[in-house]
């Protein structure tokens, strides 16, 4: 069953339509929590937070938001650095734009596409790679990122969009 | 053309990952409400960080690393939460649609600029975007991204007497620029910005994220007076079907030494004082 089949079903109330999204998507976003919380109970405790959104409002995703498991990261890497800051969450969990809105298979099922990024990755020189992961799982500010590699700020702002657009280049491969 | 000024692409990368200051966010955000183009290299931006995220995660975690009774406990939760039921709602009229007829109409865009408004369509874009930086920019560079705008949108519509007044209201030294915060929360929480010259009585108003109002409701604009006086009524406005509203406000009152505003939902056609509770509001 596809994503998109998974939501509806969702929407009419299936608790096993719910377990379902659970055991594709858990890991996803128990990943990035803990990556960025490194504490597996908060990480549990935002992963627990992101996946009941899709349950509470499940209309929400079928109509509208696209590549759940894209979807799913942006929430979870943005609670997790919300926790890690201890600030209130800047954006409500359903308001946030999907990334993909062209694809409700998920990434979950193009391992291929993850196989390319690690592979790009992997030959990310590492003055790009540190500025990236600051900014992305540290929650890190271009100044913050600046002060801490020693850096200059033009420097860390052209590093992070050279590791983007690298991931990209791989993506679209 | 004020469409070809872009945000730049490192800055967008930086917004993607949320590493830049908070009013640098603030106008970012601003302007991408206006400018597909840039939403688009956003759009690619969070694709690429959400699969970044997720390789990186991934291969940081062994298999079957999810706590113990983690789905146990998630299905516990899923049981003993309450779907939220969506009802259909009525398609909000657009912006562009014709107002009702009431006194204090807020001039909708084709209204301001005529009948036929199409010439106009990208210049008032571009005024748009003028209008949504100038609200929210607190930085030099955008500073002078602003000016520049500013010139080019000058160019664009030199025989518009209206769009030049309009320019002027944003430029203008002696506004006040009211950031309007929502009473209670909501989800997602609706937002408002009014731009006001008591000189004049020339008032903007844009807001977003308004709830879809059902049959015979309107929202209304209020302005608030200090010293307790009863609030006057600024005009009605219909948020078009993505909960935006975009209207100007060119025979407000005059000469008020204004408190703040606020925006309520009315019945159709507006009232004569504000029906709580107060949707939006700011000092």
């Amino acid at each position: 069953m596809d994503d998109a089949a998974l939501l509806s079903a969702v929407a009419e109330g299936s608790q096993d339509a719910m377990a379902a999204v659970f055991d594709r998507y858990s890991r996803i976003v128990y990943c990035i929590a803990l990556r960025v919380l490194r504490e597996p109970g908060l990480a549990e405790d935002v992963m627990q937070e992101v996946l009941l959104q899709i349950w509470k409002r499940p209309q929400s995703f079928v109509s509208q938001r696209g590549n759940l498991a894209a979807w799913l990261s942006v929430v979870t890497r943005n609670r997790a650095i919300d926790v890690l800051r201890k600030r209130a969450p800047l954006d409500p969990l359903d308001d946030l734009p999907l990334p993909d809105p062209r694809d409700m298979a998920g990434y979950s099922e193009q391992g291929w596409l993850m196989d390319k990024v690690r592979t790009a990755l992997e030959a990310l020189p590492a003055e790009q790679q540190a500025p990236l992961e600051l900014a992305y799982f540290q929650g890190l500010s271009h100044t913050e990122i600046a002060e801490k590699t020693g850096s200059p700020l033009g420097t860390v702002k052209t590093r992070i969009r050279a590791g983007l657009m690298t991931i990209r280049k791989a993506m679209n491969a | 053309m004020i469409e070809k000024l872009h945000i730049a692409d490192t800055d967008l990368a930086l917004y993607a990952t949320g590493a830049l200051a908070s009013n640098e966010m603030k106008a970012i955000r601003a302007h991408l409400q206006v400018c597909a183009k840039c939403t688009e290299e956003l759009r690619l931006n969070t694709l690429a960080l959400a699969a970044y995220g997720q390789t990186v995660s991934e291969a940081a975690l062994p298999e079957g690393a999810i706590p113990e009774g983690a789905k146990s406990r998630f299905m516990a939760r899923v049981a003993a939460t309450p779907q939220t039921v969506v009802h259909p709602q009525p398609e909000a009229a657009p912006v562009t649609a014709p107002p009702a007829p009431t006194p204090k109409q807020p001039l909708s865009w084709r209204n301001f600029f005529g009948a036929d408004a199409k010439p106009w369509a990208g210049a008032l874009a571009g005024a748009m975007a003028v209008l949504a930086l100038a609200v929210a920019i607190d930085d030099v560079g955008y500073r002078e991204a602003l000016l520049k705008t500013r010139i080019e949108a000058k160019r664009a519509a030199a025989d518009s007497a209206q769009l030049a007044q309009l320019i002027d209201l944003l430029t203008s030294t002696h506004v006040q620029r009211v950031t309007l915060h929502p009473a209670p929360v909501h989800t997602p929480p609706p937002e408002g910005r009014v731009v006001y010259e008591a000189r004049s009585g020339k008032l903007l108003l844009m807001a977003s994220n308004l709830t879809p109002l059902p049959q015979g409701k309107t929202y209304e604009l209020w302005i608030l007076q200090p010293g307790g006086k009863s609030p006057l009524p600024a005009g009605i406005f219909t948020p078009d079907s993505s909960g935006n509203a975009a209207v100007i406000l060119a025979q407000a009152p005059v000469g008020l030494t204004v408190q703040g505003f606020g925006v309520t939902v009315e019945k159709a056609g507006g009232s004569a004082t504000p029906t709580l509770p107060i949707v939006l509001s700011g000092m």
